[in-house]
């Protein structure tokens, strides 16, 4: 059988409708009476509008998800002529930890201060928390019900091939529970006398921006955790030498995206009537598989560089917030702590801003480590949990900058 | 006729000779070494087999119990689960509990579903805790309230705290969210600051805080059948079709119900919390008759239903250390704002005791279904849980007793246990924040009540073995007790799979409109060769999970060598 008498079949009365509906264009046949009446200067209307006015269109105002998209040209209300320098949570500086020096006017000391190492050797953590460790982090990451559609995963070899999605823990969410859970082990091991002294805060915002040469650099960092005081943090009274490195023939803010639209105004989160509003320790979470400018994956440098910016964002709204200057050299330097984590690596530093002054003899101060692993590998191994190689180190970092004033 | 008698006589005399030569044929076997085993078939009293019922009723109904027994056998809680849904591919079809959505009139069908009592507590502070506050000296009140005194000062700063923390993140941002995205963004910043006061307060003086897990934004997840629902019309006519089910036409049918929510925080502990009723209260026939009873199908009420896999998740997947039963839960209650008509008070609270015993009862049966049991197998112990609705500024407090899973079928007409809920209108924490961001009117005894909750001790001690009656015993709880990586493996993924609502591969087979024209309503085209399934009298829904096809096992990797054509698929363990 020709498959065109089945379509036959079922489209009988196909012909008849496509004749009605060549049928049903009927032309009218010109009568003149146009002329006639434009002859006279008469109006004229069709009838069917006549008949049936179309109505007014109205807009619909939508309640809900649905943003108005913000059109980025000088009627936006932030719109300044001159660009400026934007560094916020979504680039990192190219250049790492040496650029980030030369752009802040700081050295680096490639350990904690004195008072700190010590807190960190003289700890004794009860076997019964360390237990409560392990578990928090195959909480965080293997046993939470969580299922959101996970970004997708390449394959280096394979560019080409699409990989099924997996579903599982979005890494916020991870590094937010392994986070949480670590804080909640330290304030149950420091005790009321010294929970009472600090606050918990999620997603700061703080907003600042630094004049650099003729640039002007904004920073507008969200820190996912931020631990504040009542006391500020004590200048760190160690003896520091060291050199700022020379970018030569680099500029100090290049391959920081230039923007028309900022907020030139500082900003800090909290108002000064509060009680412990100064900022203790901050706390950012890298995503995982996050990149620089050439989309490619962030070197120790750069991840550092991070870090150590967060904490210089925060002593600068914060002293500007405190003292109301943006230049010159302060007479007492503002401590941050500065933590930063993708859920498995850990990135711990101090910075003691001195100076907002590029130039300046007066130096800033960054302390740091290497980056730690909080452990090797942790995931579901053929139907079983598993965390392997799990560093106990970190959590003492922790509890000492927890503790530290 | 002759020759039929004949036939009869022929017949009795050949059982005669039978019996005699199978009589003497056992002679020989007395003597033998099993002859003890042998006698042991006998018996005084002859041991019949149980006489069944074989109408069509009572058959449906024994192949459910069977089924129900079946999957009270399977050893571990992962597997339970897939059993559960073995019976459906596409997975079933249940009505959508949200605790985002709670329609107009929603509380005689949550009591119908829960099969709870409910009990509205008037005065602010009437709640007796059966043991809040552990023996110690001095007076257990007075170190009560000396702890409230002490935590005002910071609930309220904390309250404050959150309050100017929200605020100054609206102005930062160029168009501010909704209503309802306003209210849970800064309800979890004050739930957060609240929890962590009051945990640094108590944690000194109370010890099972210690041992407390605080999942944030957790996923409750529940699956439960439910009897005594009229059936639908379709149903009614399909049976009045047939002549031997004309008289089941117009019985109640099931209908299987999925709970899904995300509430604020929700604290878990190792320990079960102390009862409030009594075996014998829990037990009450006269009561259970008297529960309201919601007939009419759910979506008469404005609940979606959807085709989904049996999901169950009380926040974290099971684990060999994880606390197995909940302390205490802060839902939302944002999306009541949303209702047609905010103003209406009675509805609001309503549909607020609503939610509160929905999420409850979804909570603790997640919970159950992680010690073994499930919607068909009945607990052996209560459970009880706590539960706080709030925006921040209002808190509804709410208890939970658990002694019943068993909704289904008959169980909905017969089962004597009730699970009871007693709760709280919304009480204010504080009258308002001020512009100067000062709190104003803070209300103590919704804060003594607060504290009430967390130093309400979780002391009920069981062992092992009474928790988890119906897993495969102390060495065989989860999957990962397997010996078999594989095994362990695959039921892992499967479970995982089923319980990420992910769409299948391939979408369910469509009948297209012609073919329901031209195939099924008008035989136009006898000529053509049958291949599609509704030709085939094949119906999807029918498909059980197992029918797929085996996953295959490249020659590479495959056990037993390349030429290996018994490997050539991976094995299946559905249980």
């Amino acid at each position: 059988m020709r498959p065109t008498n089945i379509l036959y079949a079922q489209h009988i009365g196909w012909h008849f409708k496509k004749h009605w509906q060549v049928q049903g264009k009927r032309v009218h046949r010109e009568t003149g009476a146009i002329a006639e009446l434009l002859r006279y200067n008469l109006d004229i209307k069709s009838a069917k509008k006549v008949v049936n006015p179309s109505p007014a269109r109205q807009d619909v105002h939508i309640i809900g998800p649905v943003v108005e998209t913000v059109v980025e040209n000088d009627s936006h209300q932030k719109w300044h002529n001159e660009t400026c320098r934007n560094y916020s949570d979504s680039n990192v500086l190219l250049g790492g930890l040496a650029q980030a020096q030369v752009l802040t006017n700081t050295i680096e000391i490639r350990r904690f201060p004195r008072q700190i190492e010590n807190a960190i050797e003289n700890q004794q953590i009860p076997s019964a928390v360390d237990r409560r460790i392990r578990n928090a982090i195959l909480d965080s990451h293997v046993f939470h019900a969580l299922q959101t559609k996970l970004p997708k995963t390449k394959l280096v070899d394979r560019p080409a091939f699409n990989i099924p999605r997996t579903y599982g823990i979005a890494s916020e969410r991870c590094n937010r529970l392994l986070v949480n859970k670590l804080l909640f082990e330290i304030e149950k091991l420091a005790g009321q006398s010294v929970t009472s002294r600090r606050r918990l805060l999620d997603n700061v915002t703080l907003n600042t921006s630094l004049t650099r040469k003729k640039d002007l650099v904004n920073f507008a960092i969200t820190t996912d955790k931020m631990i504040t005081s009542i006391s500020p943090l004590g200048a760190i009274s160690d003896k520091v030498e060291g050199t700022i490195p020379d970018l030569f023939p680099m500029e100090s803010t290049i391959s920081i995206p230039k923007k028309h639209i900022y907020t030139g105004e500082n900003y800090y989160s909290l108002r000064t009537e509060i009680t412990s509003t100064h900022p203790q320790t901050v706390i950012t979470y890298c995503k995982k598989g996050a990149t620089n400018l050439h989309r490619s994956v962030l070197t120790p440098s750069q991840f550092e560089s991070r870090t150590m910016l967060t904490a210089f964002a925060a002593a600068i709204s914060r002293a500007k917030h405190l003292y109301g200057i943006t230049t010159g050299t302060l007479q007492t330097p503002v401590v941050v702590q500065s933590v930063q984590t993708d859920g498995r690596t850990f990135h711990f530093g101090i910075f003691q801003l001195n100076t907002f002054d590029i130039s300046s003899n007066v130096q800033n101060y960054w302390f740091h480590r290497n980056c730690f692993d909080l452990f090797l590998e942790c995931g579901m191994k053929a139907g079983r949990p598993y965390l392997e190689g799990y560093n106990r180190e970190i959590f003492c970092i922790l509890n000492s900058f927890y503790h530290n004033i | 006729m002759l020759a039929l008698r004949h036939g009869e006589q022929l017949r009795a005399r050949l059982i005669i000779v039978c019996r005699r030569h199978l009589a003497t044929l056992q002679q020989p076997s007395l003597t033998s070494p099993f002859s003890e085993t042998a006698h042991s078939e006998y018996t005084d009293t002859p041991e019949y087999p149980p006489i069944r019922d074989l109408n069509f009723k009572s058959r449906k109904r024994q192949e459910a119990t069977d089924w129900h027994e079946e999957i009270r056998k399977v050893p571990t809680i992962e597997e339970k689960i897939i059993k559960l849904n073995m019976p459906r591919y596409y997975g079933y079809k249940v009505v959508d509990l949200t605790d985002t959505k709670i329609p107009y009139n929603a509380l005689p069908l949550t009591q119908h579903y829960t099969r709870t009592a409910f009990e509205e507590l008037s005065a602010p502070t009437p709640v007796p805790a059966p043991a809040p506050v552990p023996p110690a000296e001095g007076g257990a009140d007075d170190k009560f309230e000396a702890f409230v005194k002490t935590a005002r000062a910071d609930v309220i700063d904390a309250v404050e705290l959150a309050h100017d923390d929200y605020r100054n993140k609206l102005t930062l941002l160029d168009t501010p969210p909704d209503a309802v995205t306003r209210e849970l963004q800064l309800t979890q910043i004050i739930l957060e600051q609240l929890n962590r006061v009051l945990l640094q307060t108590l944690i000194a003086d109370y010890a099972h805080l210690h041992e407390i897990e605080v999942d944030y934004n957790p996923r409750h997840e529940a699956f439960w059948v439910v009897g005594g629902v009229d059936p639908p019309k379709n149903v009614v006519k399909s049976k009045q079709g047939r002549e031997w089910q004309k008289e089941y036409a117009n019985d109640t049918v099931d209908r299987m119900v999925q709970y899904t929510g995300a509430p604020y925080m929700a604290l878990r502990h190792h320990q079960q919390l102390p009862t409030w009723k009594t075996a014998e209260e829990s037990e009450n026939a006269a009561l259970a008759q008297q529960l309201p009873r919601f007939n009419n199908d759910a979506r008469t009420l404005g609940y979606p239903t959807k085709y989904q896999h049996a999901v169950i998740t009380p926040g974290y997947w099971p684990s060999a250390h994880a606390p197995n039963f909940g302390f205490l839960s802060f839902q939302s209650r944002a999306r009541l704002q949303l209702r047609p008509n905010p103003n209406d008070l009675q509805d609001l609270q309503e549909a607020l005791h609503a939610l509160a015993i929905q999420s409850s009862y979804a909570w603790l049966l997640a919970q159950a279904y992680y010690n073994g049991f499930n919607t068909y197998n009945e607990l052996t112990y209560p459970m009880n849980t706590q539960t706080v609705i709030t925006n921040g500024r209002e808190w509804s407090f709410y208890e939970y007793q658990l002694n019943t899973v068993l909704v289904h079928g008959k169980h909905v007409d017969e089962n004597p246990r009730v699970n009871f809920c007693r709760g709280t209108a919304p009480l204010p924490l504080y009258g308002e924040i001020t512009s100067a961001g000062r709190c104003v009117d803070f209300n103590d005894d919704t804060l003594r009540q607060l504290f009430r909750f967390y130093t309400n001790a979780p002391d009920v001690q069981r062992s092992a073995d009474e928790l988890q009656p119906y897993v495969g015993g102390p060495t065989l709880r989860r999957v990962a007790d397997y010996d078999d990586p594989e095994k362990r493996e695959f039921l892992e993924k499967t479970f995982k799979y089923l319980a990420s609502k992910r769409p299948r591969h391939l979408e369910l087979p469509e009948i297209y409109m012609w073919e329901k024209l031209y195939k099924i309503d008008n035989k136009t085209r006898a000529m053509e060769a049958k291949r599609r399934f509704f030709e085939l009298d094949i119906n999807p829904w029918r498909r059980t999970l197992d029918q797929h096809d085996k996953e295959y096992v490249s020659r590479q990797v495959r056990p037993g060598g390349k030429k290996n054509r018994e490997g050539r698929f991976k094995k299946t363990y559905y249980p």
